[in-house]
């Protein structure tokens, strides 16, 4: 009896000491912004080389759909090959100078840019291949993790960031990516939503500025579990917001909230600004895609404005950009809903199905038009600038209007609507959002970006754009793995 | 999109809301055009050592421009 109850007792002590032990792992703090320390564009990558595209990617959310269908578009880059003036071949790989990801984009990025030489072989067995939701259910289920969970500190996305890095990052930090050297790899730009705000937040050091916090011992695999933090399925990623004086804030932000236009530059101020109130000491993250889940809004600010902290269009400014290259991996799906023909509503289930994706859906449709847009729209102002010197030509002492406009625009969108066998597109966009998919699906989804790549106008077009001898390779998508995923030809 | 140019006597770097964008002039001497997003901008241009820019910077709303017809933000540069 009395033994029992010393070890009732020692139990008690050991949940109770497990429970209290139980934390996120918290971000340091920062103690001056330094621009040419840190996580920075301008740190991790050279300055870019007017005779090289400027390459951006984006990797959309979806789970482990999207990482598939992004890890496919990398596979496929490394077969991209073009002439360089002097005829040396170069890869158009080596070009990429961001990639902007979300959701479960971010386990591809971040697995690339900790890892270039490995991520091909290793990538897909230690991830795509794997069902994550089944470990993920492990570790919850795990009595020492249900003792952790019951701590207000610890939640259930600190128990998958353990698990990513168990199982694909290990403890590789921000500074990690740093030691990589200027220019080998891309910028990562893992995006999540703030959600206090209802905002982006991206894993950049110019963002850890605002809260005053040091990125580089910021572990990736924590990045990565932000920017895919499922709503309900996770609990919000905490960061600490420290109060003390790290720095001023951009310039920009106060000349916006001063200008009170109410516009997105104005939003984006207002949230710039809401980090340093003195209320706000923690920042409550989940996935990125609440506020983008393509990835591009960030790309678009640094296209359109020279107030992103890695603006591109200051390298226009510097006479730097001749070529940019967008493209953009959206696995997005799209369900066939037939509710129409009934006169019964649709169920709770349905409901929220469309409450969580119909505005997602709807904003990264704008996204996608947003970027299409304003490069038609620099085309046009180029052209109008070529047609009217053109004019001015034959008038004597009139000077020609200065080409301010001197970068070409290309812009890729690979999603499964553009997929020309309709029964094959009809199967892509009814796969499900989860993380685990089984290796024939993962396979179909590396071909069909591979194919939409090379099958891409735009993207042959800014391809040739570069080296006029290029043509796209052709790349078949096998007719049995199709019938493997898809079913039968009437299935779809 | 919005284009703004920032002549002066002298050849200088463009420096808009604390990032520098480049020279105002091109090799030739000819004014450079550039861009920035719709707003309210400080402009600063910081000439060559040994001269000194006696507005910069300039606190300017950038708006309604095109390429052609760029907003200016003229510079003095003194001795």
């Amino acid at each position: 009896m009395r033994i029992l109850k010393m070890l009732s007792v020692f139990s008690l002590f050991l949940i109770l000491l497990l429970t209290g032990c139980a934390h996120y792992p918290v971000n340091p703090p920062l103690t001056s912004q330094d621009p040419e320390v840190g996580y920075r564009y301008n740190v991790v990558r050279d300055i870019p080389d007017p005779d090289r595209p400027f390459v951006l990617l984006s990797f959309s959310g979806g789970g482990t759909r999207a990482a598939a269908f992004s890890f496919g578009l990398m596979e496929e880059l490394r077969h991209v090959e073009y002439r360089t003036e002097d005829g040396s071949k170069r890869k158009l790989l080596d070009d990429v100078e961001i990639i902007s990801s979300v959701s479960g984009g971010s386990f591809t990025s971040a697995y690339y840019a900790l890892n270039p030489d490995e991520f091909y072989h290793e990538f897909p067995e230690k991830f795509l291949y794997r069902n994550i939701e089944r470990a993920l259910l492990g570790r919850l289920l795990n009595p020492y993790n249900l003792i952790r969970l019951a701590s207000p500190d610890f939640s259930r996305i600190d128990m998958a960031e353990e698990l990513y890095q168990d199982m694909l990052f290990g403890d590789k930090t921000f500074a990690d990516l740093l030691k990589k050297g200027q220019g080998k790899i891309p910028f990562l730009v893992l995006n999540a939503t703030d959600i206090g705000i209802t905002h982006r937040f991206e894993f950049t050091q110019n963002q850890f500025d605002l809260v005053c916090s040091d990125l580089a011992d910021v572990s990736v695999a924590r990045a990565v579990a932000a920017s895919s933090n499922f709503p309900v399925a996770f609990a919000p990623l905490t960061i600490n917001a420290y109060k003390h004086t790290c720095g001023p804030l951009p310039k920009w932000i106060d000349l916006a909230l001063r200008s009170k236009t109410h516009d997105r530059r104005y939003a984006d101020a207002v949230a710039g600004a809401s980090y340093r109130d003195p209320d706000t000491r923690f920042v409550h993250l989940l996935d990125g895609g609440l506020s983008d889940n393509l990835g591009l809004r960030g790309p678009f600010q640094a296209i359109t404005t020279t107030d992103s902290s890695w603006s591109i269009l200051q390298q226009a400014n510097f006479q730097r950009l001749n070529r940019l290259m967008v493209i953009a991996v959206n696995a997005k799906t799209s369900k066939k809903r037939n509710w129409n023909k009934k006169s019964k509503p649709p169920g709770i289930g349905a409901v929220l199905d469309v409450v969580m994706n119909g505005p997602m859906d709807d904003v990264s449709f704008d996204s996608l038009e947003n970027v299409d847009n304003h490069f038609r729209y620099m085309k046009q102002l180029a052209d109008t600038v070529d047609a009217c010197n053109s004019k001015l030509t034959g008038c004597p002492g009139v000077d020609q209007i200065p080409k301010s406009i001197v970068t070409s625009f290309t812009f890729s969108e690979l999603s499964f609507d553009r997929i020309e066998d309709p029964r094959l597109m009809r199967c892509l966009q009814a796969l499900p959002t989860s993380l685990a998919l089984s290796r024939k699906t993962v396979d179909l989804l590396r071909v069909a970006a591979a194919h939409l790549l090379m099958t891409s106008e735009s993207f042959e077009e800014g391809m040739q754009n570069l080296d006029r001898e290029w043509k796209p390779r052709e790349v078949k998508i096998d007719a049995e793995l199709v019938d493997a995923v898809c079913g039968g030809s009437n299935s779809w | 999109m919005e284009f703004f140019t920032c002549p002066c006597p002298e050849k200088g770097m463009v420096v808009l809301n604390g990032n520098e964008q480049g020279y105002n002039k091109d090799e030739n001497g000819k004014i450079r055009v550039f861009q920035c997003g719709r707003g309210l901008h400080e402009v600063a241009l910081e000439c060559r050592e040994g001269k000194l820019c006696t507005n910069s910077p300039q606190e300017v709303m950038i708006s309604d421009t095109n390429p052609i017809t760029p907003q200016e933000v003229p510079f003095q540069c003194g001795s």
